[in-house]
C-alpha cells in the first residue's frame, strides 16, 4: 500500500521535477527571462484579486451549504471546472462586450474587459470559484458545530451566528481557501488567452504568465518555455508552502 | 412559564417517548444514552421530533428555528472560544446579573481572557451565566456544570435568577442537587417519569 502510495505521488510531482530539473540551469543563465517578472507580477496579483472576489462573493455560500447540504448546488458550483475553460472566456468576452447592455454600460464606466486587467481577474475568479467553494465548504464541515447551535438558541440567527460566531474563528481557513483558488488562477491558460492574451492597460502592462510561456514554446522554442516554467512552479510552490503552513493552524479553531 | 412536551424521536434501536409539562427548575436525571440530551435538543429546536410538538408558555414552538424558541441549550462544548470572557458574557445581554463578578472571582477567571483558553469548569461558568444573562424563555442545562467544582455555587444563584424572572430550568445530569429543583424528571431508555421533589 505504501509503495503503491508513494508511485502515485511520484507521478503526479513528475512534470513540476522535470520542469525545474531543466528548466532551473536555463532559468541560472537568464534564458526566456525577459518580461517574465513583470509576467509573473501580473498573474500573481490578478490572481490574488479573483481569489479575494471568490471570497467575498463564495464563503456565505459554502458556510450555508456545508451546514444545508444540497446536491444541486453543488453541482451548479462545479461546472466551470467541468467545463473547457476557453468557453468561460468565449461567455465572459460575449457577455461583457461593448455590444451588449451589461457591457455597454461597464463600458461607459470605464471598466475594459477585453485585453485589460478587470477581464483577466473575471476569467480568473470563474475558473478558480469551483476550487475555493469546495475548499471553503469542507473547512466549515469540519467546524464543530456545538458553538453555532450555543449562539442559535441564545437568539441569534444563521446570518448573525456566521457574522459574530463563525467568521471570527474562519480567518485561516478562508485565507488557505484563497491561496488554494490563487494556486489554481495562477495555472489557468485556456480562458486567459481569450479574455486578456495581453493587457495593454492598468499599471502591469504584460503577458499572463502562462500566455507568456505557451508564447515563448511556439515562437522562440522549449529552452525559453522551461526557463519561464521553472519560474512560475517555484512562484506557485511558494503560494502552495504558505496554504500548507496556514493549513497547520487549523487544529485551533480559534 | 411553563415547557411542555409530547415528542417522539427513534434513532435506531433507541426510541424516545417523553410527555411532560415541565414548570419551574427542574431536573431531568438519567443515565448516560437514556435520551436526555435528545429531548433538550428537541426542546432547543436543534433536533426534530418523529412526532409530536413542544410548547413554551402555551406556544407551539415545534416548527420554529433554534432561535426564534428562545430556549438557551448549554453543554460542556458550548461556549464561543475565540471571544474574551467579557465579550462573552454580553453576546447576547438581556438580562443584568449582579452575582457575575463574585462568581468570575472566585472561579479565579480574568476578564480579559479568551475563554477557549480558560478550564474546562471555568468555561462552563462563563457559559451558563451567558446563556442566563440572554433572557432566555428557557434555559436547557445538559451536564453543563459537570466539570465545576462546587457546582451549587453557580446553579443556585441561577436557579433563584430563573425563579425570580421566571425562566424555565431543566438540569439534565445522571443524578445530584435534589434539593435545588421544583420537580425532578427521570428519563430511562427513553421514556419519561415524574416523580416528586
Amino acid at each position: 500500500m505504501r509503495i503503491a502510495a508513494l508511485i502515485g505521488i511520484a507521478l503526479m510531482s513528475l512534470p513540476v521535477l522535470v520542469v525545474i530539473v531543466y528548466g532551473a540551469p536555463l532559468m541560472t543563465r537568464g534564458v526566456g527571462l525577459n518580461g517574465l517578472a513583470e509576467s509573473i507580477e501580473l498573474t500573481l496579483a490578478s490572481s490574488l484579486l479573483a481569489a479575494a472576489m471568490d471570497a467575498v462573493l463564495l464563503t456565505p455560500a459554502a458556510y450555508f451549504f456545508s451546514r444545508h447540504p444540497a446536491s444541486v448546488a453543488d453541482s451548479i458550483a462545479d461546472l466551470p471546472a467541468s467545463i473547457p475553460h476557453p468557453v468561460i472566456g468565449i461567455a465572459i468576452v460575449l457577455a461583457l462586450s461593448p455590444t451588449t447592455p451589461i457591457g455597454a454600460a461597464l463600458a461607459d464606466l470605464g471598466f475594459r474587459v477585453f485585453d485589460a486587467f478587470p477581464g483577466l481577474s473575471l476569467a480568473l475568479m470563474a475558473v478558480s470559484s469551483p476550487i475555493y467553494y469546495r475548499s471553503a465548504r469542507n473547512f466549515f464541515e469540519s467546524m464543530p458545530r456545538d458553538q453555532e447551535e450555543y449562539a442559535h438558541t441564545m437568539g441569534m440567527d444563521e446570518t448573525s451566528t456566521f457574522i459574530r460566531v463563525v467568521l471570527p474563528q474562519s480567518i485561516k481557513g478562508i485565507a488557505n481557501s484563497v491561496l488554494v483558488a490563487t494556486s489554481r488562477a495562477m495555472s489557468e491558460f485556456g480562458s486567459v488567452a481569450i479574455v486578456a492574451y495581453y493587457v495593454l492597460t492598468g499599471p502591469i502592462r504584460a503577458m499572463p504568465a502562462s500566455v507568456m510561456i505557451y508564447n515563448s514554446y511556439s515562437y522562440s522554442g522549449v529552452g525559453a518555455a522551461v526557463s519561464e516554467s521553472a519560474v512560475l512552479v517555484l512562484v506557485g510552490l511558494a503560494v502552495e508552502l504558505i496554504s500548507r503552513l496556514l493549513g497547520w493552524g487549523r487544529q485551533r479553531w480559534w | 412559564m411553563v415547557v411542555t412536551v409530547n415528542v417522539k424521536k427513534a434513532y435506531g434501536d433507541f426510541k424516545l417517548s417523553a410527555s411532560a409539562s415541565m414548570k419551574g427548575v427542574v431536573a431531568l436525571l438519567g443515565r448516560n444514552g437514556s435520551g436526555k440530551t435528545t429531548l433538550l435538543r428537541i426542546i432547543a429546536g436543534l433536533e426534530k421530533p418523529d412526532s409530536g410538538h413542544v410548547l413554551i408558555n402555551g406556544v407551539d414552538v415545534t416548527r420554529l428555528p433554534p432561535w426564534a424558541r428562545r430556549a438557551a441549550y448549554v453543554s460542556p462544548t458550548t461556549y464561543i472560544p475565540h471571544l474574551r470572557v467579557e465579550k462573552h458574557l454580553g453576546i447576547a445581554s438581556g438580562l443584568e446579573l449582579d452575582y457575575v463578578e463574585d462568581l468570575l472571582r472566585e472561579y479565579s477567571i480574568p476578564m480579559q481572557e479568551k475563554v477557549g483558553r480558560l478550564s474546562m469548569g471555568q468555561r462552563e461558568v462563563i457559559a451558563i451565566l451567558t446563556a442566563l444573562s440572554s433572557r432566555p424563555k428557557a434555559l436547557l442545562l445538559d451536564e453543563a456544570a459537570a466539570n465545576i467544582s462546587s457546582p451549587l455555587n453557580v446553579l443556585g444563584p441561577v436557579a433563584a435568577t430563573c425563579r425570580e424572572v421566571g425562566i424555565d430550568v431543566i438540569y439534565a445530569a445522571q443524578g445530584g442537587y435534589e434539593e435545588l429543583f421544583d420537580a425532578v424528571f427521570h428519563i430511562d431508555a427513553g421514556k419519561l417519569s415524574y416523580s416528586a421533589p
